[in-house]
């Protein structure tokens, strides 16, 4: 049985200082800390591509690991700004730059904030399947390729950043039950047109207000647990408010709901990775439930559990 | 839904604003209540009364007297 062991990210050192970019876009100071939540964003530098950022990740995961490049058998690579237009994939290129042996899996999966929690259950069936003991789902999403930095419904909220997962059948978490659902019908509020970003930010509102809650309320019923049984709620940093306001409509205690983008943004797909790290090192959180959702749209739940 | 249903939707949609200055007519920008909170508020309103309301008529929503109205007017 494989499971997750380890996690490590790649922050950019280079910030964009989010309130002097609201006054300029007419939001004030309050706005940011109190809504938003991240006063920096974290961007990448320049001469830096979506691989670079992934490469640093798992350099980090190794390195923290003491595992050599020659022990991961598996790359899964979840982004949707990708290299080169994903041609040649993305996870290709990073198993280029590692120095990766021929006989590595690599393949990317496309998907947005609900993308982590789609990775662990793709790669872990991947693996199972192909008998792999070692692998690595890293999120990569650099964001900072496609917003419009006139355009505060986006310009205000996404960070670059990449995590790396660590997936073998020495484990801290098993993955539990899961629920995935997609709403192909309104991805329009979250897409690309002509190269950039747009958002409707009400629909998204609106879809995360009402899915989430739902789909994380049916996931504890069908594990036949109540909410009191979940130690930690680490659900996808869109915001500090959409956090604040899906705390509120599942009654959950804020110190249940760690929030973490003060310094970077949402990082998309890399948001819960970059919490479920530090919750690796704190024994005493032993049934984690993780929820992304997002582009799509697209929303995944998953319990987690410490061995 | 009347006046007094929609102050309780906007203050308990509303945290960390003072509201003490709200009546009917106040403009919610004018004591701080932002599009966030406004998007709570809608989504309150939608919740309670079974209806969709749509984006080009959120920005028209901009007190209680306004809410009123349009509601008044779409359940006529």
């Amino acid at each position: 049985m494989l499971g997750i062991h380890s996690i490590a990210h790649y922050v950019p050192s280079s910030k964009i200082d989010n309130v002097v970019q609201a006054e300029k876009l007419g939001k004030g100071a309050e706005f940011i800390t109190e809504k938003i939540g991240s006063t920096y964003l974290s961007i990448k530098h320049e001469n830096e591509d979506t691989s670079d950022l992934a490469v640093k990740a798992v350099q980090s995961l190794l390195e923290k690991n003491r595992l050599s490049i020659d022990e991961i058998e598996c790359i899964c690579l979840c982004t949707q700004n990708p290299d080169n237009e994903g041609l040649p994939h993305t996870s290709a290129i990073v198993q280029s730059k590692l120095g990766s042996p021929k006989n590595c899996a690599a393949f990317d999966i496309s998907l947005g904030c609900s993308g982590y929690v789609y990775g662990l259950a793709a790669i872990t069936g991947f693996m199972e399947k192909a008998r792999l003991k070692k692998g690595v789902l890293i999120t990569v999403d650099p964001y900072s390729k496609i917003v419009d930095t006139e355009d505060p419904n986006t310009s205000l909220l996404f960070g670059d950043a990449a995590t790396a997962t660590l997936i073998s059948e020495e484990y801290v978490f098993s993955l539990g039950r899961s629920l995935f659902c997609t709403d192909g019908a309104r991805g329009g509020a979250l897409e690309k047109k002509s190269a950039k970003l747009t958002m409707n930010g009400r629909q998204v509102f609106n879809f995360a207000a009402t899915e989430v809650p739902k789909q994380i309320v049916q996931l504890l019923d069908e594990e036949g647990i109540d909410k009191s049984g979940i130690d930690k709620f680490i659900l996808h940093q869109g915001s500090k408010y959409i956090v604040e306001t899906l705390t509120k409509r599942l009654g959950l205690p804020a110190e249940k709901v760690p929030i973490k983008m003060e310094t970077t943004g949402n990082t998309v797909s890399s948001s819960i990775p970059l919490i479920l790290e530090d919750v690796l090192d704190y024994a005493e959180d032993k049934v984690v439930l993780i929820s992304g959702f997002g582009v799509g749209l697209s929303w995944a739940s998953m319990i987690l559990h410490r061995l | 839904m009347n006046e007094e249903k929609i102050i309780e939707i906007v203050k308990s949609s509303s945290e960390g604003v003072d509201l003490n200055g709200l009546t009917s007519t106040t403009v919610f920008s004018d004591i701080g209540i932002d599009s966030l909170d406004m998007f709570t508020v809608i989504l309150a309103i939608q919740d309670a009364l079974g209806i969709e309301i749509p984006d080009s008529d959120v920005d028209k929503l901009n007190s209680v007297n306004a809410i009123v109205e349009y509601l008044t007017e779409k359940a006529a």
